[in-house]
């Protein structure tokens, strides 16, 4: 049976300046946005501030200055992010970009793509949604059916992405589609689509908080050049999951909740009972715990590894945390989330959080799926 | 893990392993204390690894020592002996040769040192195996240690349910040749155990993680081996997940040992202080010690519940590591009162406790 590779690992020296950079930079950014807002985290947006982390260099932050990057190194942006994250920060318009599709491009992308695409990632004006899902195709995903066919000029697509969050305001996706005749994993593609191509229909999907940040998106007869072809022809595959591997090893994976936790300390004050302090005391240890393993994992990414199991165990186990939390602080607190204009900041937190907590458990792989992926790792499948 | 240490954990862990193999209800009745096993353990100097002794990580040797022992279920006072000799050559006291435990308890103030006095040490691990004791006194803003020969000393023997030893011991009249003080809070003894029990029980659940996986690819059922259902796998896939945490939580715990040592008793529990990350790590192996066993034991079935199986082996000791010097509960309570205390009045900034937790100590 192999062992997880959790060793630990130390942030560098210079990631406390940055840290202090960070947070000074966020607490004059954030400083008009109502504190309820912070809990939508990693879906807020916020396009000025987006452009603002862009001027910084702190979005795409570790690629090559040639590209527009700042070639900082993989654990200072771990900082950037989990102070970001923390904080509540609304990162959403670029952070697609900024964690997978930039990237990918970087890994397989030809240099036409690169230099056209990677410099507005880092400015922070270029937008990304990721088209994976279908209506027929949810954790499975070798069952895409949505297809590229080879035209004279290059490529004509047509069918369905369904729960790309974030496409209504995207520039590009980065979509999957069946290219060849083959079956399953074999035969699959991915392509740089401009979100402003003919044939194009995107419909936001309002889910049970009210958000709209998942959409579908049809294609109809979408003409596409040769040069949209991301990588390899038939080779869709082997690069999503790569993709999937930044998607799944950060600590926007545990820390969905963590502005709730903080207004919980808040209205907690320092006299708040025994059962108060048992229950911080433990969200306590596993935040700790949580981040020692997120930074390990970090710490293989940087040394050029890919820890696809440990991020699988990291996400899994922050996903029961993140999840678990709503329903902990509202038991704990006593009060009823709500959205009404009088409603305290924690009870709005609540409100947000409780109704979205479902997703937590589904997005960027199920649990089921990632269960699957440590299995697999013990040797059982 | 440095190159050095890796090799410290293999050449461990074989010494473990192949005692294991060999003496296969040693560990079932730790009521015995295998001679050869001690003999050995102290001509690899694990029982005062040299480096705790002198600056430097020994903290983390120690930790490596200690899981190892709790992988293979390993009858000897090793935490025990480890920090009772990491305590004396503080406080300047010279370790002497034979098996050294350690009393988890400081004694009331003065009960150490006054002559004619009967003296009382309670749940001494391996108390009736060991040579010497080092008892701890709470003496004001210090701690008063002794190392007492048990040599005539009155031994009530008593058993966790794993059956290792938790003695009462009981000297008629307590003359200490030597005393020496050491400024350290008086659970100084308790909390270094609470990190060494961490340590253990991440180790015993590699094992019982091990032994789940093992089974559910030998046992078939429904003409297919269990391990290929879903519904186990799932569950194996989660107890995994429990051994990880609970491995580098005890890991962090060892290295805040090492790293922040000149701060361990300053305060009982601060930021900047090693006592933060053994109250994380008692309460995370504490919460694995109840959902690992469990699944481990419903993957086994019947067999995983007799007394032949090894499993309980493991599973016996981590029910009871998990509420010695300290349950999940009681640790999470202190951290939260510190969390509370330090954190809320930050709260303005809405990142009190993300402070706590990330800034430079």
């Amino acid at each position: 049976m192999p062992r997880f590779r959790f060793d630990l690992s130390h942030l560098p020296p210079e990631a406390d300046a940055l840290r202090e950079e960070v947070r000074s930079f966020l607490a004059e950014a954030m400083s008009d946005l109502p504190r309820h807002e912070r809990a939508r985290t990693w879906f807020g947006v916020d396009t000025d501030f987006t452009r603002r982390v862009g001027e910084r260099g702190w979005i795409g932050m570790t690629w090559p200055s040639e590209y527009g990057g700042s070639e900082r190194s993989f654990l200072e942006r771990f900082v950037v992010l989990e102070e970001m994250l923390a904080a509540g920060a609304p990162v959403a318009a670029h952070w697609m970009a900024d964690r997978q599709s930039g990237p990918l491009l970087l890994r397989f992308g030809s240099e036409e793509q690169k230099r056209t695409i990677l410099p507005g990632i880092c400015r922070g004006e270029t937008y990304f949604c990721v088209g994976m899902s279908e209506p027929d195709t949810g954790s499975d995903l070798a069952s895409v059916r949505a297809r590229a066919q080879k035209t004279s000029a290059g490529w004509r697509l047509e069918g369905t992405k369904l729960w790309t969050s974030g496409a209504a305001m995207a520039h590009f996706m980065v979509g999957l589609f069946r290219s060849g005749d083959e079956e399953r994993h074999a035969g699959l593609s991915q392509f740089l689509i401009p979100m402003d191509t003919p044939g194009i229909q995107v419909r936001p999907i309002r889910d049970l908080s009210g958000s709209d940040h998942f959409c579908e998106v049809v294609f109809n007869a979408v003409e596409l050049p040769a040069d949209a072809l991301i990588g390899e022809e038939g080779g869709g595959w082997k690069q999503v999951m790569a993709e999937l591997a930044y998607e799944r090893s950060g600590p926007e994976r545990y820390l969905s909740c963590h502005p709730l936790l903080e207004e919980m300390i808040r209205d907690l004050g320092t006299d708040a009972g025994a059962r108060a302090e048992v229950e911080v005391g433990r969200q306590v240890a596993w935040l700790a715990t949580m981040r020692t393993m997120s930074t390990s994992v970090a710490s293989l990414l940087n040394a050029g590894e890919s820890p696809d199991l440990e991020a699988a165990v990291v996400k899994d186990l922050g996903a029961v945390y993140e999840q678990d939390q709503p329903g902990r602080v509202q038991e704990l607190l006593g009060v009823v989330p709500s959205r009404d204009e009088n409603a305290s900041t924690s009870q709005k937190m609540l409100a947000h959080l409780v109704m979205n907590a479902p997703s937590f458990s589904l997005r960027g792989g199920t649990r089921e799926i990632l269960r699957g992926i440590i299995a697999r790792g013990l040797g059982l499948r | 893990m440095n190159e050095a240490r890796r090799l410290l954990e293999e050449t461990v862990d074989r010494f473990f392993s192949a005692y294991g193999s060999a003496n296969p209800s040693a560990a079932a009745d730790a009521r015995e204390m295998p001679k050869a096993l001690e003999t050995k353990a102290g001509e690899m100097g694990i029982l005062h690894p040299h480096a705790l002794s002198e600056a430097g990580s020994g903290w983390q040797d120690a930790g490596v020592i200690l899981r190892a022992a709790g992988r293979h279920a390993i009858p000897l006072p090793l935490a025990e002996s480890i920090i009772a000799s990491w305590l004396a050559s503080r406080a300047g006291l010279r370790v002497p040769e034979g098996m050294l435990s350690l009393a988890p308890v400081a004694v009331p103030e003065g009960a150490l040192g006054r002559r004619g006095n009967a003296l009382e040490v309670l749940d001494v691990p391996f108390g009736r195996h060991s040579d010497f004791v080092l008892v701890t006194e709470a003496a004001g803003e210090t701690l008063r240690l002794a190392i007492l020969p048990t040599e005539g000393c009155r031994i009530s023997p008593a058993e966790t349910i794993a059956g290792e030893p938790r003695d009462r011991l009981v000297w008629a009249a307590s003359h200490p040749a030597e005393c020496a003080e050491v400024a350290l809070p008086s659970e100084a003894a308790a909390t270094l155990l609470a990190a060494a029990r961490s340590a253990q029980a991440a180790g015993a659940l590699e094992t019982v993680l091990a032994l789940a996986v093992a089974y559910a690819g030998e046992r078939e059922q429904f003409g297919r081996k269990i391990g290929r259902f879903q519904a186990v796998q799932q569950e194996l896939a989660r107890l995994a997940g429990q051994v990880a945490a609970a491995g580098v939580a005890s890991d962090a715990a060892f290295r805040a040992l090492d790293e922040k040592q000149a701060h361990f008793g300053r305060e009982s529990l601060a930021p900047g202080n090693p006592t933060f990350e053994i109250a994380v790590a008692k309460i995370i192996t504490g919460e694995a010690a109840e959902v690992g066993p469990r699944i481990a034991h419903q993957v086994l079935g019947a067999i995983g519940f007799t007394d032949e199986h090894s499993l309980r082996l493991f599973t016996r000791r981590l029910w009871s590591w998990r509420a010695e010097y300290g349950t999940a509960t009681e640790w999470s309570a202190r951290l939260g009162r510190l969390a509370l205390t330090q954190a809320a009045p930050a709260a303005e900034t809405g990142v009190g406790l993300w402070a706590l937790l990330t800034d430079p100590h």
